[in-house]
């Protein structure tokens, strides 16, 4: 595959699946040694987990990770702070870097820097999974009216393209799916999402009231569901 | 008499296409064929009845002396009757319910005409007939309507099996499918699958266009789905507009693409329901994988429920289902 042939969306894409089914078709997580960065409430790291031999998992918002280090029931796992743009650990350690909905998280100007630095804990031969929320589908549109993530994403896809185009990363697959999500209310939806510690919504009322209605447009008489477009870009150290 | 008896059978047999009941102006040809199995049973009644009646025709021949007619005497008269002419047009659909009852049956007619023609020729010449001729023709007869209400038996139990409109197996008999499918399941360490499938907005095709459309739409999405099946895939018509399919597979990976090409295939193939007129459909699938020793109930129940999801959340779609 080709630096060429990458797509930031694929508006063909019909599959509803839960992530962990995509890693598990992507990767060989048995046995593996892994880093996660950005691992938020460490949902996916408990998934990944039950495979890995180790799982180094990072995160940046101070208030979560106090609350994944109190997590005793992962002996293989250890959470530790750090951004993808300087990864405390030695040259090709690991065998997967995963990064979950993580990248557009990091600051613009410090994207190229994450890159070189996963290059380097890879070991060679070792892939980084990149998974991203592509800027489309209806969870999209409610969540631009207060958090408007589309030039994050696309500098974010920018800067894989170029750890690719400069032979750093070699791109191994690419991946589009959609995540099925459920919120049984407004109050969940609010719990979920606007009131995530990593970034603070400071929603006026009349916004508030906007993302309110848009979100209950979506629901039925047992929730809102909606499909998130991801598209997973595998990218392979040589 | 005899002849018009005759030429009823015939008119019977042939003017099966007759199309007097299609009423609607749409698109010749695209109509669905639906007689097709009533009037193999109406054809096999009236074999049936014919053959019962050679009896008659036998024994007026013995009582009055007269002949019963130059295509009984013809030594092809096996071929010339209206049974055997009618039978040979129609032997691939016997061969395919059972080939060798369809040999057996051209045996057994042949063996009935050749005792026919030898009881009427010995009593035309003035000869006392040959009793074993007359046991071969009683057993032969016998035989021969056995055959066919076999085939009749055959053919109607299928028929309920299987739906007319779209030429799928129905939901009987789909617990024994899945148990089979979890024996190869276990017994070559693959995957199943059991999906729903659900033609999007079909209320909508029937109230706009009218029924015969809406079965056209049908009918159309079911042979899209049949031609791209793989296999061992089994897809049954549960009723409706809904379809259940048994999918093995030997990864996750095997089993998106396959239904991924179902899901693309109707949405690339729109249905053609008048000269100027196509609709483009598409279909919602929730798949679940079946865990070991899983009731089907409960498998259907979990991919009824990603369908509804993928229903919810747009449509044109497949879901897996997910904890």
């Amino acid at each position: 595959m080709k630096m060429n042939d990458m797509l930031i969306a694929d508006p063909e894409t019909r599959l509803v699946v839960n992530e962990g089914e995509i890693l598990d078709q992507l990767l060989q997580l048995q046995d593996a040694t892994v880093l996660e960065l950005g691992c938020g409430k460490a949902e996916k790291t408990r998934i990944v987990a039950k495979q890995a031999a180790s799982v180094l998992a990072l995160e940046v918002d101070e208030i979560q990770l106090a609350k994944n280090l109190a997590v005793t029931d992962l002996p293989n796992v250890r959470f530790a702070h750090g951004g993808a743009e300087e990864i405390p650990a030695p040259d090709a350690n690991f065998d997967i870097v995963l990064m979950f909905k993580s990248l557009h998280h990091v600051p613009t100007g410090l994207m190229d820097r994450a890159f070189a630095e996963i290059r380097r804990v890879l070991k060679p031969g070792g892939v980084a999974y990149i998974s991203e929320p592509v800027y489309a589908g209806e969870f999209n549109e409610v969540l631009k009216l207060f958090h408007d993530e589309q030039a994050v994403r696309e500098a974010a896809f920018a800067a894989e393209k170029r750890a690719v185009a400069s032979g750093q990363l070699a791109l191994a697959g690419q991946k589009f799916f959609m995540q099925p999500m459920h919120f049984s209310d407004f109050a969940q939806f609010e719990e979920q999402v606007l009131k995530v510690t990593h970034t603070e919504h400071k929603l006026s009322d009349e916004t508030y009231q906007k993302v309110h209605s848009r979100f209950n447009g979506y629901m039925a008489a047992d929730g809102a569901t909606f499909h998130m477009p991801i598209r997973v870009d595998l990218l392979k150290k040589q | 008499m005899e002849r018009s008896f005759a030429i009823e059978i015939k008119s019977e047999w042939q003017g099966s296409n007759s199309d007097s009941d299609m009423k609607q102006p749409i698109e010749p040809g695209l109509i669905t064929e639906l007689q097709p199995m009533d009037n193999f049973i109406r054809e096999l009644d009236a074999a049936v009845e014919t053959h019962m009646d050679w009896t008659r025709r036998v024994m007026r021949c013995a009582v009055l002396h007269t002949s019963p007619g130059n295509d009984v005497l013809d030594p092809m008269a096996h071929t010339l009757c209206h049974f055997g002419r009618w039978f040979k047009s129609r032997a691939p659909d016997f061969e395919n319910l059972n080939a060798r009852k369809t040999q057996r049956v051209i045996v057994v007619h042949r063996a009935m005409h050749d005792s026919i023609r030898s009881i009427c020729a010995n009593v035309l010449a003035g000869r006392p007939g040959e009793s074993a001729d007359l046991d071969a023709f009683e057993q032969t007869q016998t035989e021969l309507i056995k055959l066919l209400a076999e085939f009749k038996t055959q053919v109607l139990s299928t028929a309920a099996r299987q739906d007319q409109l779209t030429g799928l197996p129905m939901r009987f008999g789909i617990e024994q499918e899945y148990l089979k499918f979890q024996k190869l399941r276990a017994r070559h360490n693959l995957l199943l699958y059991v999906a729903m499938i659900d033609i999007d907005h079909f209320k909508k095709v029937n109230d706009t266009y009218g029924h015969p459309v809406g079965d056209i739409a049908l009918r159309h999405v079911a042979d899209t789905l049949k031609r791209n099946l793989r296999d061992n895939d089994t897809l049954v018509r549960l009723g409706g507009e809904e379809f259940l399919l048994l999918m093995l597979a030997d990864s996750p990976e095997e089993s998106t693409a396959a239904s991924a090409r179902l899901i693309n295939a109707v949405r690339s193939a729109p249905v053609k329901i008048s000269q100027d007129t196509q609709l483009t459909l598409t279909v919602t699938m929730g798949i679940a994988r079946a865990t070991d020793d899983e009731q089907l109930g409960a498998v259907i129940a979990r991919a009824d429920r990603s369908l509804y999801e993928g229903k919810r959340a747009g449509r044109d779609r497949y879901i897996y289902a997910h904890g």
